[in-house]
């Protein structure tokens, strides 16, 4: 089955094993030198090698997202989990590494087109909703069915029935689907960014800080909104923050960033409570 | 080996006509790259083929693609018909359809039925054409992307993945914000179910009738140097939902020349109109030589 | 078709106005001593002369010359043209074949031959400057000649469809006397691309062309307009002036308090060129309809259609052909889209 055609119902049927593989992702900024696996990462408390000036986005990022599965990347600006997220976002393109969904090639060698690839395959709810992807000069509702047409739904009150529902249960005022998105507050933005994700579940979702920027008041009801997304979505989700109570509510697993490196790994609730790594106890101590 | 008596040959034409400019105005090396491009326009329906387009002896955008196309396949023994919105006796057109007729040594008509090739301007004639017709038409835009795909490179990068995801998506923002697609002519059609086109701005009517022709049609657009094609037969579907068919436009009364409530009607507005705050008067056909048959045809009757 | 052509008395009267008014037309060169009075934002074409022979020829310098000589000359106030004053040499219109007042052609260079003649022995290069042939009376009698008065706007019907109703109407300020700071009221800014380099605003328009659903030369018009001047003593006004004016008017599609409709751009110029009058009314369309929100992409394509003159120029005037068939249908999709009309005829 290729990856441009929509997942087939195969509830029970689906191979075991990882919907999201990623293997040795590494991806730097600069020329690199034969020094910079010595003068970068986590135990050289940088990512800028000393003696070339590269900056090492991330280093050797491996890790696998079950079905259902929620994980989350933690880390501070600078610690690579951007780097990470836009490569698995088909942005970035990595010096090395690959990126397997439902054992079928690498993402990252595709050759169809990212544009593409964004409708059905890999979708990102950015931070910023007008930033990146959707369409500020067409209708909220318009936003949320392209991915519908993308996989070829062809009939109109079929598409916007479908399209309320979602908004709806997002707690979009049907009053404003038909307006222009750009007339939109950022917390509805993202509302109708989640919807988007949602029409058509694909099998990995990125989450990039769904949260940050918007008032703790809308903040709270958002996050129930994320968790209904993300309950719902039988693919990978992973979501990228530097918030630890967005890893509490969503995440089951979650991996911890800290220049370039993913420094520990294992179960939300073992890792906040009992933190390993230095780094991440002080982290886990810092914020809490 | 010379002309023989009877039908005259291209080559004896071109002896016998003695002018500087070649044949049909195109030197053999244009026309030959031009039919080339339409051979490979007509395997790949509804391709957009590139040419090198000349600079022609009509401005770029007034019908310099189409009468590309007409120069190249035209011959001694061909009858050219050339429209402009429907209308044989606009001053554009008659001024192309003097410049092949001169330099083509070819006969001209009005009538659909007698022409070999038509070159029309956003209309496709009203009167049935025949297996063996041409049908010329110019084509201002030959990307029916243009609007909606930031560039060239990734227009091209969506037809070749038969992937029309924004043009779906313009439809369905028209549907949810003003109720129905306002492609006003020029509304974008599927070919043979994979390739989207744009048929040249024909009103809806005629994009309603574009599938399945039994003569091949050839658009030119040589402003943006594209050739298109339609072999006979080609399926053809406007891009549409399936529950919100294309609707040919109304006319607001039957045409006060010829009567007919079917054809394309265009609105006139004269000053009595004007002043009886109307806005738009009589309508009469926009196909000029159908209407002027069905007016013939209604006489004998009589 | 344009629906009349036929050649009449007035017509004629027209005409002969219109070669009167030009006094360089025997010398060839009318229509870039025009050119350079429009860009100039001036109508003096015997200054425009001058300059030119001193710029041997470089357009943009003999406009600076014309526009440095006018900087320090004293000003009258705005007139206003009296419509019958404005006799009208061409009348075009793309969306309808018959409008009120007729339609005429007049004088067409654009559709004579486009090969470039060998055989005849047309004067290339220095002709004496030929005198002014001066009226030695007034107009004899504008009664027989089709004036703009007798001439209902086009545009009236559009009364039937959404049309973005421009609440900047009245006098803008002169782009040579002014401080000009954003945002230009509509009036200003018109004035200001009125007297825009050709090639620059046939570009221009190109490119908001290239991106539009629908446009539509509503009306097109040459006029030759006599500029009234009160008398210093008598106050009584008087002709001072016999100005060639090309005036545009284009619908373009936009969106009418959400639905969609048509924004009306409007250009006029000094001078015959009614490209110059599309290009402006264009892109005065375009700007209401759009403002600055959609931005223009420059890929390779559309940037190197934008320079190439023929093509730019081409692409422009095609508006002058007709687009009845074309119009009817947008018209048509529109009118329905509009629930207040829902159910009509």
């Amino acid at each position: 089955m290729s990856l441009l055609a929509a997942p087939p119902d195969t509830t029970g049927l689906l191979p075991p094993g990882p919907v999201l593989t990623v293997r040795g992702i590494s991806r730097r900024f600069g020329p690199g030198c034969p020094r910079c696996a010595e003068l970068t990462g986590s135990d050289a408390g940088t990512n800028r090698c000393a003696a070339c000036g590269t900056v090492v986005g991330v280093r050797r990022a491996s890790f696998e997202v079950g079905p259902g599965e929620v994980l989350g990347i933690l880390g501070e600006s600078g610690s690579g989990k951007t780097t990470l997220l836009r490569t698995l976002h088909l942005d970035l393109r990595p010096d090395v590494g690959s990126c397997v969904v439902r054992g079928e090639g690498d993402l990252l060698r595709s050759d169809r087109p990212a544009e593409e690839l964004h409708r059905s395959v890999v979708v990102m709810v950015h931070q910023n909703a007008l930033a990146a992807g959707l369409h500020p000069k067409l209708a909220a509702e318009s936003n949320v069915a392209e991915r519908l047409l993308a996989v070829g739904w062809r009939d109109v009150d079929a598409i916007h029935e479908r399209v309320r529902e979602l908004l709806v249960a997002l707690e979009v005022d049907p009053a404003r689907h038909r307006d222009p998105l750009a007339t939109f507050s950022g917390g509805m933005a993202q509302r109708v960014q989640l919807a988007r994700a949602l029409v058509e579940p694909p099998p990995v979702l990125l989450l990039d800080e769904p949260t940050t920027g918007l008032d703790p008041s809308v903040q709270a009801g958002l996050l129930e909104a994320v968790q209904r997304v993300t309950d719902a979505v039988e693919g990978a989700t992973v979501v990228v923050t530097h918030d630890l109570g967005v890893v509490r509510v969503l995440a089951g697993r979650v991996v911890v960033m800290h220049h370039g490196e993913i420094v520990e790994e294992g179960v939300v609730d073992q890792i906040l409570e009992d933190p390993r790594h230095p780094y991440t106890q002080l982290l886990v101590s810092s914020r809490l | 080996m010379t002309a023989q008596t009877g039908t005259p040959t291209v080559a004896g034409l071109a002896a016998a006509h003695g002018r500087t400019q070649a044949y049909a105005y195109l030197d053999e090396a244009s026309k030959r790259e031009i039919r080339r491009a339409l051979l490979k326009a007509l395997a790949i329906p509804g391709w957009q083929v590139p040419f090198a387009s000349r600079e022609m002896p009509v401005a770029r955008g007034w019908g310099s693609g189409g009468l590309q196309i007409t120069l190249s396949l035209v011959g001694p023994a061909d009858t050219v018909k050339v429209i402009d919105q429907g209308d044989d006796s606009s001053v554009n057109a008659e001024a192309m359809r003097n410049l092949v007729v001169e330099t083509a040594g070819c006969a001209a008509t009005t009538d659909t039925r007698a022409a070999t090739i038509v070159q029309s301007r956003h209309r496709i004639p009203e009167t049935p054409m025949r297996p063996d017709q041409l049908l010329v038409l110019q084509l201002p835009h030959p990307e029916p992307l243009r609007r909606v795909v930031p560039d060239e490179v990734a227009s091209l990068r969506h037809h070749a993945g038969g992937d029309y995801t924004p043009a779906w998506l313009d439809l369905y923002d028209d549907e949810v914000r003003h109720g129905g697609p306002r492609s006003g002519a020029d509304h974008p059609v599927l070919v043979e179910e994979r390739t989207l086109m744009s048929p040249s701005p024909i009103p809806r009517h005629d994009v309603l009738r574009l599938d399945r022709l039994p003569f091949p049609v050839l658009l030119g657009a040589g402003r943006r140097a594209r050739v298109t094609a339609l072999p006979p037969f080609t399926r053809v579907r406007p891009l549409t939902y399936g529950d919100r068919p294309l609707r040919p436009e109304q006319g607001g009364g039957p045409c006060v020349l010829c009567g007919s409530a079917t054809s394309y009607r265009v609105p006139s507005a004269s000053r009595f109109e004007l002043t009886s705050g109307e806005g738009v008067g009589a309508w009469r056909c926009s196909d000029s030589d159908a209407c002027a048959r069905r007016r013939t045809r209604e006489e004998a009757g009589r | 078709m344009y629906a009349t052509m036929e050649e009449t008395p007035a017509l004629a009267a027209a005409r002969a106005l219109a070669s009167r008014a030009s006094g360089a037309e025997a010398r060839g060169l009318d229509l870039l001593e025009q050119q350079v009075c429009a860009e100039a934002g001036l109508w003096a074409p015997e200054a425009a002369r001058r300059a030119l022979a001193q710029a041997r020829g470089d357009v943009p310098r003999a406009v600076g010359l014309v526009r440095v000589w006018a900087a320090a000359l004293p000003r009258t106030e705005a007139c206003v043209i009296d419509e019958a004053d404005a006799v009208l040499v061409r009348r075009v219109s793309a969306a309808y074949a018959e409008v009120a007042g007729g339609q005429w052609l007049g004088i067409a260079p654009e559709l004579s031959s486009r090969l470039l003649q060998w055989d005849d022995d047309a004067p290339v290069g220095d002709t004496p400057p030929a005198a002014p042939t001066l009226p030695e009376r007034p107009v004899p009698d504008p009664a027989p000649v089709p004036v703009r008065a007798d001439c209902p706007r086009v545009r009236e019907l559009l009364h039937d469809v959404p049309v973005l109703r421009s609440d900047e109407q009245g006098d803008g300020d002169d782009p040579a006397m002014t401080a000009l700071q954003p945002p230009l009221p509509r009036p200003t800014r018109i004035g200001v691309l009125a007297r825009g380099e050709t090639a620059g605003l046939v570009s221009l328009a190109s490119l908001v062309l290239g991106q539009r659903r629908e446009a539509v030369l509503a009306e097109l018009t040459t006029a030759i307009m006599r500029v009234r001047v009160p008398h210093p003593r008598t106050g009584v006004p008087v002709v001072v002036a016999e100005v060639p004016v090309a005036e545009a008017e284009a619908v373009v599609d936009a969106d009418v308090d959400d639905r969609p409709g048509f924004a009306l751009g409007w250009g006029v110029s000094i001078g015959e060129m009614d490209r110059r009058a599309i290009a402006l009314a264009l892109i005065d369309g375009a700007v209401q309809a759009d403002g600055a929100t959609t931005p223009l992409v420059l890929d390779d394509q559309t940037i190197t259609a934008a320079v190439d003159g023929s093509a730019t120029n081409g692409f422009v005037e095609h508006l002058r052909l007709p687009h009845y068939a074309s119009f009817a249908s947008y018209v048509d999709q529109v009118r329905r889209a509009d629930p207040s009309v829902q159910g009509d005829a």
